[in-house]
C-alpha cells in the first residue's frame, strides 16, 4: 500500500476551476513511484474517506483570492491551518476542505501529513480551457508537486 | 454572424440556499405566515424545447446534484411512456438498485450531517463529531456505501453517465455486483443501528392531520411505478396528475405553491411513503421501525428523521435483495423509436414525488417540457408547519427560535436544508 496521494480537486468545465484536475493528471503522468493519484469534484467528505490510508497527502485545487493569476499557494494544513481563501465550499450540499480537514480532525482521520497547493485562477465561467497563464503556472506547479512528493523534500515557506 | 453581442441575464434559474419566513404573531397565535424557499427549475423547461428526447436524463440530472438518479429516472419513464416502450426484468431491478444507491446516500447525509446536529443542539455536522465522532463516522460510512452502488451502476458518483432511456448503456457483471455486496452487508448493520439511534432523540410533542400523497405499487415499496395515492381518497393513474395538482402563483410571495384540487396542501417524501406504504418495506426495517416505536402511521413530522432512517434500512436490504437475484441481461437496453406523443413520468425522489411531462413531435424532438419537483410540492405544508408550530416556541429569544423553526423545515429535507443557517426570519409580534 503506498503511503502517498495527490489529490486533485476541479471542475473541468469551469474554466480555471480545471487546474487541480491539470496538476493531478500531470502527476499521474510523471507516476513517481509509491503515489497514489485521485480526482475529485468538490466533495470534501469522500476526500476525508480517500486520505485515511495514507501518510503523505497533497491536495491541489484553484483558489480565488484576489491575487495575481497563476499566484502559487503552498500550505502546511498541520503547521498553519486552513486559510479563509479555502473555507468555500462548491454547493451548499456539500463539505469545503475546511470543514474536511476539522471533521478529520474529529474522527483521528488526518494523514501525518497534509498539504495543500493552491493555483489562482483567472476566469472560472462556463469553458473548457484554462487561461495560459493559470496553464503555465498550473504546470509549474505540478512539477513542485512532483519533487515534494518524490524527493521527500521538506520545504518550509 | 458580425459584430458583438450583449446578453443580459436578469434572473438566476435556479437559486438555493436562502429563505425568507415572515411570521405575524398577535396574542400568542400566528396570523400570517409566508415563507419562500426554493425556485422551481423553469429555465430547464425552456431549454428542453428542441433537444432530442434521449437528452432528457442527462440534461435533467443537472437539476439536483444530490438526486440526479431521481431526475434521470422520471425523464426516463415519462420518454418510455410516450414512446411506449417498457423496460422491465433485470433492467427494472438495475433501476431500482440505483435508486436505493441513490436514498442511501442522500437519506445518510441529511439524517446524520444535516438534521442530526439539530436535535442535540449542535450548529453542525462539523460542531457535532467533537463530541460523537463515533456517530458522525456511521454516516459517512453509509453515505460511502450508497454512493458506491451509484458509482458501479451508474459509472460516476455525481451525475451519472450509464443511464439512458430504455435501460442503461452498459450493464454490470455479476461478480462486480456480489462484490459490492460485501460492503452492503455492513451498511444494513449500520442502517439498523441508525434507526436504533434516531429513535432515542428527542422529539417535539406535534402532529397534523396530514394528505399524504405517493406511489403505490402492488408487490413493492415504490421508486419507479405505481398509481399515485393520498390517504385522503386519492388513487389516481400518474397520466393524471395535471387534473388533480395544481401550482399557484401566491399573492404577498414569489413562490409557486402546489395544491390539490378541492383540497390544498398535500406533504410528498418519506412520511407520506411511509404512510402510505409500510407494508411493503421489507420484514427488517418494519420491525426495525416498531422496535424505534413507530407504527405504520406516522403523523409527527419531526419523527420523519426515523422514517429516513428506516427507508435506509429498507434500500440496503432491497439492493442486497436484487444483488443476490441478478443476472447480466442480454441487452442494457430496450430499443427506442422516436414518434410523436406525451409521456409522464412519477418516480419517488429521496424527498418525494418528482414529476415529469413531455410532448414529442415524430422525430423525438422535445416541443414541451413540465418538471415539479418535491421540494416546490411540500412548501405549501411546510408554511403551514411553521405557522402551527412557531406559537409553541414563539416566546425563545430570536435565535434559539429560528433554530426550532429552521429544524422545522429541514423535516421535509428540502433543497435547502444544507445551508446551516438559512433562515432570515422576520416576526412582528402585536
Amino acid at each position: 500500500m503506498s503511503e502517498k496521494l495527490v489529490i486533485g480537486v476541479g471542475n473541468e468545465f469551469r474554466g480555471d476551476d480545471a487546474a487541480g484536475l491539470h496538476i493531478a493528471r500531470k502527476v499521474k503522468e510523471a507516476a513517481p513511484p509509491g503515489v497514489s493519484v485521485l480526482e475529485n469534484g468538490g466533495d470534501a467528505a469522500s476526500m476525508i474517506d480517500a486520505w485515511k490510508d495514507f501518510q503523505h497527502v497533497i491536495v491541489v485545487d484553484a483558489v480565488k483570492n484576489d491575487s495575481s493569476p497563476g499566484t502559487i499557494y503552498r500550505i502546511d494544513v498541520k503547521r498553519q491551518g486552513i486559510p479563509p481563501f479555502l473555507s468555500t465550499a462548491p454547493s451548499t450540499h456539500l463539505l469545503c476542505l475546511a470543514d474536511a480537514v476539522a471533521l478529520a480532525e474529529s474522527l483521528n482521520t488526518l494523514p501525518e501529513r497534509l498539504i495543500i497547493y493552491g493555483v489562482e485562477g483567472q476566469n472560472f465561467d462556463y469553458s473548457s480551457t484554462m487561461s495560459p497563464t493559470v496553464l503555465r503556472a498550473a504546470g509549474k506547479a505540478a512539477r513542485m508537486v512532483i519533487d515534494e512528493i518524490s524527493n521527500e523534500l521538506n520545504i518550509i515557506m | 454572424m458580425s459584430g458583438s453581442r450583449k446578453i443580459k441575464v436578469d434572473y438566476l434559474a435556479r437559486v438555493e440556499g436562502e429563505g425568507a419566513l415572515k411570521l405575524k404573531i398577535k396574542d400568542g397565535k400566528v396570523t400570517e405566515s409566508s415563507l419562500k424557499i426554493f425556485e422551481p427549475p423553469r429555465f430547464f423547461e425552456a431549454f428542453l424545447r428542441g433537444r432530442m428526447f434521449h437528452e432528457a436524463p442527462d440534461i435533467t440530472a443537472r437539476i439536483c446534484g444530490i438526486c440526479p438518479i431521481a431526475y434521470q429516472m422520471s425523464s426516463c419513464h415519462a420518454m418510455e411512456k410516450a414512446l411506449g416502450v417498457t423496460v422491465d426484468g433485470q433492467l427494472r431491478a438495475l433501476r431500482r438498485l440505483i435508486y436505493c444507491g441513490e436514498w442511501i446516500e442522500s437519506h445518510a447525509l441529511h439524517v446524520y450531517m444535516l438534521h442530526a446536529p439539530d436535535f442535540l443542539g449542535y450548529d453542525s455536522a462539523i460542531h457535532m463529531a467533537k463530541d460523537h465522532a463515533d456517530i458522525v463516522q456511521r454516516g459517512l460510512s453509509l453515505k460511502k456505501a450508497g454512493n458506491e452502488i451509484m458509482s458501479l451502476l451508474g459509472g460516476r458518483e455525481v451525475h451519472p453517465v450509464n443511464v439512458r432511456v430504455g435501460g442503461f448503456y452498459k450493464a454490470p457483471e455479476r461478480e462486480a455486483l456480489l462484490k459490492l455486496a460485501e460492503t452492503l452487508k455492513p451498511a444494513r448493520d449500520l442502517a439498523l443501528k441508525t434507526v436504533e439511534w434516531t429513535a432515542t432523540l428527542p422529539f417535539p410533542d406535534f402532529e397534523r392531520d396530514y394528505e399524504f400523497v405517493a406511489l403505490r405499487h402492488q408487490d413493492e415499496y415504490p421508486f419507479n411505478e405505481g398509481r399515485l395515492v393520498s390517504n385522503k381518497g386519492l388513487d389516481i393513474d400518474i397520466a393524471d396528475y395535471e387534473e388533480h395538482f395544481v401550482e399557484e402563483h401566491v399573492k404577498r410571495s414569489n413562490a409557486l405553491h402546489s395544491y390539490l384540487k378541492g383540497r390544498g396542501a398535500y406533504l410528498a417524501g418519506s412520511l407520506a411513503r411511509y404512510n402510505l406504504n409500510f407494508e411493503k418495506l421489507s420484514p427488517l426495517a418494519r420491525e426495525a421501525a416498531r422496535s424505534a416505536g413507530i407504527g405504520d402511521k406516522l403523523y409527527n413530522p419531526f419523527k420523519s428523521i426515523i422514517v429516513r432512517a428506516v427507508e435506509t434500512l429498507y434500500a440496503v436490504d432491497e439492493a442486497l435483495r436484487i444483488i443476490e437475484n441478478y443476472e447480466k441481461p442480454e441487452a442494457s437496453f430496450v430499443d427506442t423509436k422516436p414518434r410523436a406523443g406525451v409521456g409522464y413520468g412519477i418516480t419517488e425522489a429521496p424527498r418525494g414525488i418528482l414529476y415529469h411531462s413531455y410532448e414529442l413531435d415524430g422525430e423525438g424532438v422535445i416541443q414541451n417540457a413540465k418538471i415539479v419537483p418535491p421540494t416546490s410540492q411540500n412548501q405549501k405544508s411546510i408554511e403551514e408547519d411553521l405557522a402551527l408550530f412557531a406559537p409553541e416556541v414563539v416566546n425563545l429569544p430570536d435565535n434559539e427560535l429560528t433554530r426550532k423553526l429552521e429544524q422545522t423545515v429541514r423535516n421535509y429535507d428540502p433543497c435547502i436544508s444544507c445551508a446551516t443557517h438559512f433562515l432570515k426570519l422576520e416576526i412582528e409580534r402585536e
